[in-house]
């Protein structure tokens, strides 16, 4: 503890008033020094004071902090070239947001890499030495993994309490830290820089969440989120108010001075300048984004006879089990999943089938399965992979098959074998090891990828340019999850997506819906991703398309109330309202 | 605020290695090996301390008398130093203890570790610190004539100066003066670090010195605290006009939403509203801190007025 000297220099210096205080830190350097010159090594002439003192003036020298006109990060991250928003997004955050910031990049574009280079530079300048990464459980280690890799930047994983303390650059979970009695110590800390990924986990300030990261003690902090807003504008309030409270008012004058509705900001303008202030949101349409376009295209089927059987008398079933549960309050999940089963394949809605039976109480019910399964064993010929081979041998080269469920995946991995197509397939469930192989066979040996889900993330598939859904996921965010695996930056190709859409059935409404009527492909995330990048609002939309298909009889009826459905959803996204 | 911008030191491999290699020398660390962009130092225990961090090790080693072997540190200097030596240092340390080793161990044989110095790395961090600790203090002149005598005395300052608010910028300053006649030059280090020096003994100009230490102390302190209130401030008045704006806004936040709380909560609230006040003074507030990092004296051949000596080296006429 040294004492502090503190001279008031307007004293001194009458003719500039605005004259800063001015502090010497070190006031024992005085007695320190006569001391020494008490002591001086006379007579050693292999004293090394002076080397020393030249080498302590060259430390001096290189740990000076300037400006941020060059990033010294751009010459320590190895392995990787970062892509020129990302630099200059990192510089901004450096120079005129003062390292306080919500990163709000779409999904894909690197807002881990921008994080990185500032926390990179920082450390190099010595502007920081304590940093805290919060991010979901699931992502812990990949963060520690990226920095150590990608920035050299020594990250540790925390799993121990001790650990705090002793590690400078800790990654946790959000969840873990703000428990006891981890808790504790990270607020007992001042932390040099915060980083805290999927930010948006903290839009509301009543929650342990917010108000743990709202305590923490902090000169520089990142959030990051590809969605600030996913509800209502007030989120974004919550979370400037993390940076900077009252950036944008109180609560009551955001409302009034920003808000023209929930989703609706009055003077759009005027809001992103203060927002620029302390966001910052690279798009995929900005110029320095630019991916190639993508072309989607509906493919049209008709079910063969037996397959229209097995449909229509799946539908039946389902739309009387429907109304027999409805007052029973016992789950509709296993009908959502039959439905959408049934639009995959005969496959897949068996395992549905099976399980049903053995929970089924009356014989009819027995009986009604049981029949079901005999039409889907009936089905020999498949409209949809028949579709799909034509379309793989049209197209040549590369390409993604997505489906939902694991059993159309085994069904089309054995047609594909059985047509000498090569084939890998994919699923959630393979260890990160895994997928990186199977991501190298697609590459290296493969023609086509069979994938049960998106991949997650750091899997690579850029260097493929084509993709068929042979089911379409009732949630638009799942879908742009699966288009963004290959529509990402890196793409060189313009991207072809092909939603398979069998005529006179939900799933052919469901492509018109998504396709024609909300455009959801055309916004490319953008507008959209505010309002459907709600888990909430998925399952909503998909409770509610069931709704529809089991409680209408004709399928022009279907169709009507399903474009009335769209219709409805694009006035409420228009007119900033609520999807409900 | 400062205009100076010099470009980074030790921003290059070489450089960095000459600075290792120097440290390494001044402190008496024998250099073990030295290759291409690598280097393996011997630490004596007083640098082990200071570079490696481990105190509870230290603590012990001496509680329990224990004879250590001294610390090696193996240092590349880039990506490909480290991978190279990573393996011929693991190869020869498997081949050293290969004849003790079970085939388990042998699998699960940890090899030492090279590491990686960059900038910003935790070791070339250490060492600007133990340098900029070992560094503080000299007591020097002119080789060729600190047996001479008849030298005039002058008190260095190396000082940082910090332009500090919500952007910090630094600037290294160097000023002596000179203890006879009180003349103060600006830039000093530059004009005194390629001579070579040797150890001066301070009993043997004391004759000349017309001010003592401790007056040369405040005298520098005072030039320096009058040039930097003559300097530009417009940084310090703009950093001011954020800070209140921030403060307001903080302020007017939690007035506005105070109203909604019970009275407990009122007090949580108003500490947090404190608390984040004076983070933010913390971050944005402006000050000048001068730091003196390094004190010399320095013992000159008189040939009369320094600054005019320098010119005139530098403008041969």
């Amino acid at each position: 503890m040294s004492p502090y000297h503190q001279t008031n220099l307007s004293q001194i210096a009458h003719t500039n008033p605005l004259v800063p205080p001015v502090v010497w830190p070190d006031e024992d350097i005085k007695t320190a020094f006569t001391a020494y010159l008490e002591n001086v090594p006379v007579g050693n002439s292999q004293n090394r004071d002076w080397e020393l003192f030249q080498l302590g003036r060259i430390a001096a020298q290189a740990r000076l902090v300037e400006d941020f006109e060059e990033l010294y990060a751009l010459q320590h991250i190895r392995g990787f070239t970062p892509l020129p928003h990302q630099v200059d997004t990192a510089r901004q955050v450096l120079q005129s947001l003062h390292g306080r910031a919500i990163l709000a990049d779409e999904v894909g574009l690197g807002k881990t890499i921008e994080a990185g280079l500032i926390a990179k530079e920082y450390l190099v300048r010595g502007l920081a030495k304590k940093i805290l990464i919060m991010a979901p459980a699931s992502l812990v280690l990949q963060w520690t993994r990226e920095f150590n890799e990608k920035f050299g930047i020594r990250a540790v994983a925390q799993k121990k309490a001790w650990m705090w303390t002793q590690y400078d650059v800790l990654v946790a979970s959000l969840d873990t830290a703000k428990r006891e009695p981890h808790r504790s110590i990270v607020l007992g800390m001042d932390w040099d820089l915060v980083i805290v990924d999927e930010a948006h986990k903290l839009k509301n300030p009543r929650t342990r969440n917010w108000q743990m990261v709202n305590q923490i003690p902090n000169k520089y902090m990142l959030l990051l989120t590809a969605t600030p807003i996913q509800n209502q504008l007030t989120e974004l309030h919550t979370l400037i108010t993390l940076l900077r409270p009252g950036q944008l008012g109180s609560t009551a004058q955001f409302v009034v001075e920003h808000m023209a509705s929930k989703r609706e900001a009055k003077d759009p303008e005027a809001l992103r300048s203060r927002l620029s202030e302390v966001m910052i949101r690279n798009q995929r349409n900005d110029g320095a984004t630019t991916l190639p376009p993508r072309h989607v295209q509906a493919v049209s089927l008709s079910l063969n006879d037996q397959e229209r059987t097995l449909y229509n008398g799946v539908v039946q079933f389902l739309r009387d089990s429907y109304e027999e549960q409805k007052g029973n309050r016992i789950s509709v999940l296993p009908l959502i999943t039959l439905q959408r089963e049934i639009c995959s394949s005969p496959h897949a809605a068996m395992t549905t089938l099976l399980k049903m039976r053995k929970k089924a109480q009356s014989p009819r019910k027995i009986e009604q399965i049981d029949e079901l399964l005999a039409l889907c064993q009936n089905v020999e010929h498949h409209t949809k992979i028949e579709t799909v081979l034509q379309l793989i041998e049209q197209l040549g080269g590369k390409c993604i098959i997505f489906t939902e469920y694991r059993a159309t995946q085994d069904f089309l991995m054995s047609m594909l074998y059985q047509h000498k197509i090569p084939a890998v397939p994919f699923r959630g469930g393979f260890k990160r090891s895994k997928k990186d192989w199977m991501t190298e066979l697609f590459q290296r040996r493969a023609q086509v990828l069979v994938a049960t889900e998106s991949g997650g993330e750091g899997i690579n598939l850029q260097f493929c340019h084509q993709m068929i859904n042979y089911d379409l996921p009732w949630n638009p965010m799942r879908l742009e999850q699966r288009i963004g695996r290959i529509h990402r930056l890196g793409q060189e190709h313009p991207v072809a997506v092909f939603n398979l859409a069998t005529r006179d059935t939900i799933e052919g409404h469901i492509v018109t819906l998504l396709q024609e009527k909300i455009r959801m492909f055309e916004h490319v995330i953008g507008a959209l991703d505010y309002i459907v990048g709600d888990p909430a609002f998925g399952e909503k939309m998909e409770r509610e398309l069931l709704d529809i298909a089991l409680t209408t009889n004709s399928d022009r009826d279907l169709e009507r109330r399903i474009a009335d459905y769209g219709e409805r959803l694009l006035e409420r996204l228009n007119s900033g309202g609520t999807p409900s | 605020m400062t205009q100076a911008r010099h470009a980074l030191l030790m921003q290059s491999v070489d450089a960095r290695i000459e600075f290792c290699d120097r440290y390494f020398t001044a402190v008496e660390a024998k250099t073990r090996y030295a290759a291409d962009s690598y280097r393996e130092y011997e630490l004596p225990r007083d640098i082990d301390k200071e570079l490696t961090d481990r105190p509870y090790y230290w603590m012990w080693v001496e509680q329990t008398g224990q004879d250590v072997p001294p610390t090696v540190l193996r240092l590349a200097f880039d990506d490909d130093a480290q991978a190279r030596e990573s393996t011929r240092v693991r190869e020869q340390a498997l081949a050293e203890a290969s004849p003790y080793l079970t085939d388990i161990q042998r699998q699960y044989f940890v090899a030492p570790k090279v590491e990686l110095v960059t900038l910003g790395s935790f070791r070339l961090d250490k060492l600007y610190k133990s340098s900029m600790e070992r560094g503080r203090f000299a007591s020097i002149a002119p080789s060729t004539a600190v047996a001479i005598g008849g030298l005039v005395p002058w008190l260095m300052f190396n000082l940082l100066v910090s332009y500090r608010c919500d952007i910090t910028e630094q600037t290294l300053m160097s000023i002596g003066i000179c203890l006879e006649n009180g003349q103060i030059v600006e830039n000093f280090y530059s004009l005194i670090e390629n001579i070579e020096m040797s150890v001066l003994n301070p009993h043997h100009i004391r004759n000349r010195m017309q001010m003592s230490v401790d007056d040369g102390f405040r005298r520098l302190r005072e030039y320096i605290e009058r040039k930097i209130a003559k300097s530009d401030h417009q940084w310090a008045e703009e950093a001011e006009e954020r800070l209140s704006r921030e403060i307001e806004q903080i302020e007017t936040y939690y007035d506005s939403i105070r109203h909604e709380k019970t009275e407990t909560d009122q007090k949580v609230l108003q500490a947090e509203c404190r608390r984040k006040i004076d983070l933010a003074i913390a971050r944005g507030a402006a000050k000048v801190e001068l730091d003196v990092k390094q004190v010399a004296l320095v013992g000159l051949v008189d040939k009369g007025d320094l600054s005019r000596t320098h010119t005139s080296q530098r403008n041969p006429m």
